[in-house]
């Protein structure tokens, strides 16, 4: 139960929840499948009294194949549309892979791909009620002073756990975002500004539209692989996105590796790839490129099974590599 | 602020005014008194306020009551149709599938949802969709019996018709069937003291 | 097997349609007009003295019509145990001092929750932060802050009942932070070890879980004209509410009545009378309205009770052959900021041991501790599954000592009908215990899955076999004591039961009918069951101390006998014949050989009624739990009856270790249940599948995560209880040993099939990958740290 009011707008047009968000500001916010907004209601944490309800607008939820053989998402398309589509399982299963998991299927069917790409970072001091947080001063993320996960930097690291930005930033994805200045793309990578307390790099009033996912390079593969505590109703513990390209010879040419549930954003391994373009596919269980990929995580925070979560992490991405190379494999043959 | 919205909840519309930071669930159990969605944890981590929205199971809890104006709701109150179960309440019922009952709503309109859309599906795909669906009391093993019972009828199977009146035979339920296949069955037998 | 036409039967749940439809009501179901929204207002310090509390801006508030504060509880102190040498310790509402993060410190009704949380946030505490202590070995440190200061002894709750009066006393200052010791000692102890071939010494620690049953407590309390207090209430035993109500309140105990309602799951933690159910009850007085008082989630996780935080030291002689010869057990138990069950649980842990290997010489000691972390009570099993965990996978290490199977191990030190438990003298008039060992080895396949053999080999996912025994008793002499029911026939030859149980889940209602309609000679549908509604039944025993089936249903069985007896003597005068030469069945009875001179069910009625001056025919039915027993036995020495039979289970599992991750699978679960007699074998398989299902989940995954005295984890997604995809195969079996005193022979289900799994799993995990789990939650980063430390994993980054 909440006693934030709030203040509900239901726009028909892109135009209209634009210009409603601008006018509100930082007051404002998108409201999509309201899977993170309503439970932020509820904890008393959501910053936003204006709430600009996408629902009613027209569009921008169909899934459909571009002219350059890539995808376009719409962003109001549910996760569970998103995971059951056809094309995105064909085009792109790293993608369909990593919405099929995220939540719980109830939450799939409300919840959106756009929300999930601007998902709020998450903590344990953070994501309480209201009557949990009155236990101590409030922390920097709820506009107090003090950060409790990093108290010697004092500085915000709250976790980015969404699930599908990890598969769209290694397959290259682009996102499109509608603002009061008009329409523009950007790489999904750069939405994220890698600060816990405001994770998104777009401006306040840029709605997140669509999604470009590129064609796939010839003899390329993408993976995602999701590490969380329980099957489903579970946020990833770790998740890694890896999209390869491989060599007529059968080697890697390149890779990409995203991570989530790391940082404070989605992020990319680049020491990882680097290690990785022109070597062979990696064995099971490959020890050094698990341990390059345990070293290049950097300090980790939120969670108190540290050298588990790099451990899996060294796992994951050898898994996560050579599934994708497999597919690769696949596609090349085929 | 207040709106003034259009509810269908089972086929019956409602015109309401409710403030925008209540829920869907909110306004079922207070203003609609439709108290069979449950409040299990209020967070979308559990399912027992699952509900379908325009034919999709969803976790009201979650869900804005604003949000679902003018679109079709269906709560576990409207699936019996005039005092005849549905097929799924039915197995629900037969295979003990009910223990206290707090799940029981969610978990039928998750599967309602479920075989509405894939009337034949894979054991797996059954597990996956009721696993935002939690039990504390069941194990889930007989609300998965249920679920399979249900399946088979609905395709006009006999499901678990076949029990013997005295219920001496073995049941698709009974839990002394070997799930994996791994070993031989055990059966129920009389101590020797 | 039995040529029962009811019982013993698989019949669906009575409860079930109700259920299925959305139409049960449960207590947070509850409308009723004028209804107001209670709330409470909860500490949010660990350990603070109260200083003031301004309430004056809520009551100003629009919306508000009532608020109570320690102020309208003052003297008062409420908990399950209630005794001389632990007197309550725990006020309704605070006084001066707050004890743990969720004390409750004031309540407000007012007509929408909304505005009975925006009251909460108008109401002033002032309070001086106290130092806290958050760990039981840290609360036994000399020089540790004191969680109270002082005892209270004064009046009991049980006076009424005989118990031991206290004079009327001052306050008795504390020096310590043990709020309660059992201590046990019998045998020669110093023979035991000295002469023992071989001896070692484990411990164990296991971490504090939650029931989290699916329904957060709710409470709904609205008064008569008549000063009468009315309640729906999340409960496990109607009349055991209303006894402590009535006592908290003041009121006569007539005076408290408690409806019928639903309840959602509660596997011990709906037990106690909470202060939200005495705020609900004050709300309600005061604003003259009803008061719906409905916790959070975070509420019912954090301050209604959880399982123990517990540590367990054992340390076993044994012979050549692996027999006992003595046992030294230690276990010591964070209680949390009040007693709660800590006495109880200290009592159990060395009660539910007791019955499962022969020991002749013991030494045991359990400590409940006091700290600033929330309160404890019972959970399925109320200690059973720790000190199960904890001597089975002792007694696993033993076997690989001496190179003795786990089966034979068990087997050899098993106890058997007819043996007679120490300090209790409770008998074991049925004990299937070794045959459910047997069982659950045979079907889980032993013999063939022992795979220790490719512990080096490289292979990344490992198999493996455990096995545990556990036992439960079947009620025990507490308050109500006793259970009574009515059987009142209708024209038609049904009947309606009334009985005072509480359907939470447990399908009681479906078998107490049954029973009734067993011994009435009619088909289950013609029994109506009246339950759950402290006015319209007799007293009831209540579903806690595993005493429902056991005590209730064989006032059941009593009373349907009692209106069967009637009906036939009835029939005898009609027919012209004795009572003994009649027979009663399918609604009619009969003279023996000679089915043409019968009447009905329904004619025997109408005569009675027109005979015999009106009586309709009602039958009557009581029992008490352990009739020759006295009060309670004694929770300090263990002394005394304390249950008439007892259950037993034995628990194999067969687990798949990822060697790599440290994720363990559990594949299959294999139960025997001596149960006594199945009285509707899918209620009890669902009972078992239930019970391995939350162990599980406390196995593997399950823990409350507190820092500090604050849960970390009080919702339903970081607090990962099992879902769908962690349900393994299960066969779950039932040894009928035909408890002579039980019901049909039957006897406690519901709580046993729990706390086998513990063991089971540790030492499957062991079994598969040799890496010894001696703490739960079984975690993959415990069995990596594990296998590293014996050169055993997998490809692994080390730090
Ligand atoms: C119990 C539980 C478990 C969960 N588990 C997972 C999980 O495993 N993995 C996972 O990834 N997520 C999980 N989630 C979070 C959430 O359900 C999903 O991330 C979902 O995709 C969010 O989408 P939404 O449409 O509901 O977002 P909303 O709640 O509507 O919005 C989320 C944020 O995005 C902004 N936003 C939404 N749409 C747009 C847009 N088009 N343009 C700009 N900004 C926008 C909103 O303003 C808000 O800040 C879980 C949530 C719960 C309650
Ligand atoms: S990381 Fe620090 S500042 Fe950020 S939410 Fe957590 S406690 Fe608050
Ligand atoms: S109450 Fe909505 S998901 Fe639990
Ligand atoms: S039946 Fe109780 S939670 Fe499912």
């Amino acid at each position: 139960m909440t006693t934030i009011q709030i203040e509900y707008h239901a726009p028909t047009t892109l135009a209209q929840a634009v210009a409603l968000l601008a006018e509100h500001g930082a007051a404002a916010a998108p409201l999509a499948g309201g899977t993170d907004l309503v439970p932020a209601l509820k904890y008393g944490v959501l910053r936003a009294r204006h709430l600009v309800s996408l629902a009613r607008i027209p569009g921008y939820r169909d899934i459909a194949t571009t002219a350059e053989g890539g995808l376009a998402i719409g962003a109001f398309a549910t996760l569970a549309d998103v995971a059951r589509s056809p094309l995105v399982r064909e085009g792109c299963p790293a993608l369909a892979e990593a919405a099929a998991q995220a939540g719980s299927p109830l939450l799939r069917n409300r919840g959106t791909i756009g929300g999930n790409v601007c998902l709020d970072t998450r903590c344990w001091y953070y994501n309480q009620t209201e009557a949990w947080r009155a236990s101590r001063e409030r922390c920097q993320k709820a506009s107090g002073e003090r950060c409790y996960v990093n108290p010697k930097q004092n500085v915000c690291v709250a976790l980015f756990s969404a699930d599908t930005p990890a598969a769209l930033i290694a397959v290259g994805a682009r996102a499109t975002l509608a603002g009061p200045a008009g329409e523009r793309t950007v790489p999904v990578e750069a939405l994220y500004s890698g600060d816990g307390l405001r994770p998104l790099a777009k401006g306040e009033a840029e709605i997140l539209t669509g999604l470009v996912l590129p064609a796939p390079p010839g003899r390329s593969g993408a993976a995602y692989l999701k590490h969380s505590a329980r099957e489903s109703i579970d946020f990833p513990l770790l998740g890694v996105a890896a999209a390869v390209v491989l060599s007529p010879g059968g080697t890697i040419a390149s890779a990409r590796l995203a991570v989530t549930g790391v940082r404070s954003a989605p992020c990319r391994l680049p020491e990882v790839e680097a290690a990785l373009a022109g070597r062979q596919i990696p064995a099971e269980g490959d020890r050094e490129l698990g341990r390059l990929t345990a070293r290049s995580l950097g300090a980790l925070f939120l969670t108190e099974a540290v050298p588990h979560k790099r451990h899996l992490a060294g796992l994951m991405v050898v898994e996560a590599v050579t599934r994708a190379a497999r597919q690769a494999q696949g596609r090349s043959t085929s | 602020m207040k709106h003034l919205i259009q509810l269908t909840v089972n086929g019956q519309t409602h015109d309401l005014v409710t403030r925008a930071e209540r829920t869907l669930l909110d306004v079922l159990r207070e203003d609609l008194g439709l108290t069979g969605s449950k409040r299990g944890c209020d967070l979308g981590a559990c399912g027992a306020c699952a509900v379908l929205l325009d034919g999709r199971p969803i976790s009201s809890c979650l869900t804005l009551a604003v949000e679902a104006s003018g679109r079709e709701i269906v709560t576990v109150e409207g699936l019996a149709q005039g005092g005849a179960l549905h097929v799924v309440q039915e197995a629900f019922v037969e295979h003990g599938a009910v223990q206290c009952g707090f799940c029981t709503p969610g978990m039928v309109i998750a599967v309602k949802g479920l075989l509405d859309e894939r009337p034949h599906p894979e054991d797996a795909e059954i597990l996956e969709a009721l696993s935002g669906n939690l039990c504390r009391c069941t194990g889930y093993v007989k609300i998965l019996d249920a679920v399979r019972t249900a399946i088979r009828r609905m395709s006009g199977g006999r499901g678990c018709e076949a029990l013997a009146a005295d219920g001496s035979d073995l049941r698709p339920s009974q839990a002394t069937r070997d799930r994996s296949g791994l070993a031989a069955p055990a059966t129920t037998r009389e101590s020797r003291a | 097997m039995s040529d029962y036409a009811v019982v013993g039967k698989p019949l669906p749940r009575v409860d079930a349609r109700d259920k299925v439809t959305g139409a049960a009501s449960y207590s947070a179901d509850v409308r009723l007009p004028g209804m107001l929204r209670g709330k409470v207002l909860r500490s949010p310090w660990p350990h603070a003295r109260i200083l003031h509390v301004d309430t004056s801006r809520a009551e100003r508030l629009k919306g508000v019509h009532a608020v109570v504060t320690g102020r309208d509880t003052a003297g008062l102190r409420v908990a399950f145990v209630d005794t001389p040498r632990y007197p309550a310790d725990e006020p309704p509402f605070a006084l001066d001092r707050v004890r743990y993060i969720g004390d409750e410190i004031a309540a407000v009704a007012a007509v929408d929750g909304e505005t009975a949380e925006e009251a909460l946030r108008l109401i002033r505490v002032d309070h001086e932060d106290l130092p806290a202590v958050f760990t039981a070995s840290g609360a036994l440190n000399p020089d540790a802050p004191l969680v109270h200061e002082f005892d209270y002894p004064g009046k009991t709750i049980w006076e009424d009942w005989g118990a031991r009066g206290r004079p009327e006393s001052e306050p008795v200052p504390r020096t310590d932070n043990i709020a309660a010791r059992t201590y046990v000692e019998f045998g020669d102890l110093d023979a035991g070890f000295g002469g023992a071939h071989h001896v070692r010494e484990d411990r164990f620690d296991v971490a504090p879980v939650a029931h989290a049953p699916l329904e957060p407590h709710a409470a709904v309390a609205f008064w008569d004209q008549g000063g009468k207090l009315n309640m729906h209430v999340s409960s496990m035993g109607i009349f055991y509410k209303r006894f402590v109500l009535s006592k908290a309140l003041g009121l006569p105990i007539s005076h408290v009545r408690i409806h019928k309602s639903y309840v959602g799951g509660a596997f011990g933690g709906k037990i106690d009378v909470f202060p939200y159910e005495i705020a609900a009850a004050l709300l309600s007085r005061k604003s003259g309205r009803p008061v719906l008082v409905e916790l959070s989630r975070e509420e019912s996780l954090t301050t209604t009770r959880m399982d123990f935080q517990a540590s367990v030291r054992v340390k076993t002689g044994v012979d050549r052959n692996g027999i006992i010869a003595a046992q030294d057990i230690q276990v010591v138990v964070d209680t949390g900021a009040y007693r709660g069950t800590g006495p109880v649980v200290v009592f159990l842990c060395y009660s539910y041991n007791i019955p499962v290997y022969r020991v002749p010489a013991l030494r045991y000691e359990g400590l409940a501790v006091y700290t600033n972390n929330p309160v404890k009570g019972p959970k399925r099993g109320h200690g059973a599954p720790f000190i199960r965990f904890a001597v089975d996978s002792h007694m696993d290490m033993l076997a690989e000592d001496l190179g003795i199977d786990m089966v034979e191990l068990m087997r050899r030190n098993a106890r058997d009908q007819g043996e007679v438990m120490p300090t209790s003298g409770d008998v074991l008039r049925s004990c299937g215990l070794k045959d459910s060992i047997e069982a659950a080895a045979r079907d889980g396949g032993w013999e063939a899955k022992r795979r220790r053999s490719v512990w080096t080999g490289s292979e990344r996912f490992k198999r493996g076999v455990g096995l545990s025994a556990c036992s439960m008793f079947s009620g025990s002499p507490y308050y109500p004591f006793a259970s009574a029911a009515v059987l009142k026939l209708a024209d038609d030859g049904g009947a309606t039961l009334f009985a005072g149980t509480v359907e939470m889940g447990q399908g009681s209602e479906t078998t107490l009918s049954q029973i009734a309609a067993e011994e009435l000679g009619v088909p289950l549908s013609d029994i109506r069951i009246v339950s759950g509604d402290t006015e319209l039944t007799p007293i009831e025993f209540g579903s806690f101390l595993s005493g429902g089936a056991f005590v209730t249903g064989k006032a059941v069985r009593l009373a349907a006998e009692d209106a069967r007896r009637q009906l036939l003597e009835m029939a005898a005068r009609l027919l012209e014949v004795d009572a003994r030469d009649l027979e009663a069945r399918d609604k009619r009875v009969s003279v023996k050989g000679a089915a043409h001179r019968s009447l009905s069910y329904g004619e025997i009625i109408a005569a009675s009624v027109k005979q015999a001056n009106g009586d309709p025919i009602i039958g009557k039915g009581y029992h008490k739990s352990v009739p020759d027993a006295g009060l309670h036995p004694s929770l300090s020495t263990a002394k005394g009856r304390w249950t008439e039979a007892y259950g037993f289970a034995s628990q194999l599992a067969e687990v798949e270790v990822d060697t790599w991750t440290g994720r363990v699978r559990v594949l299959r679960v294999v139960t025997y249940h001596d149960c006594g007699f199945p009285l509707n074998p899918q209620i009890v398989e669902g009972q078992i599948e239930g019970c391995v299902s939350m162990a599980l989940g406390q196995t593997l995954q399950e823990r409350v995560d507190l820092r500090e005295g604050q849960v970390f984890n009080p919702d339903f997604l970081t607090y990962r209880m099992p879902i769908t995809h962690d349900t393994p195969a299960m066969v779950s079996g039932m040894i009928h040993s035909h408890e002579p005193h039980g019901p049909f022979g039957a006897k406690e289900v519901g709580e046993g099939a729990v706390s086998g799994v513990m063991a089971a799993v540790a030492n499957a995990v062991y079994d598969a990958v040799g890496a010894r789990i001696t703490s739960l939650p079984i975690t993959p980063a415990k069995i990596l740290a594990a296998l590293a430390a014996a050169g055993r994993d997998g490809p692994r980054e080390r730090e």
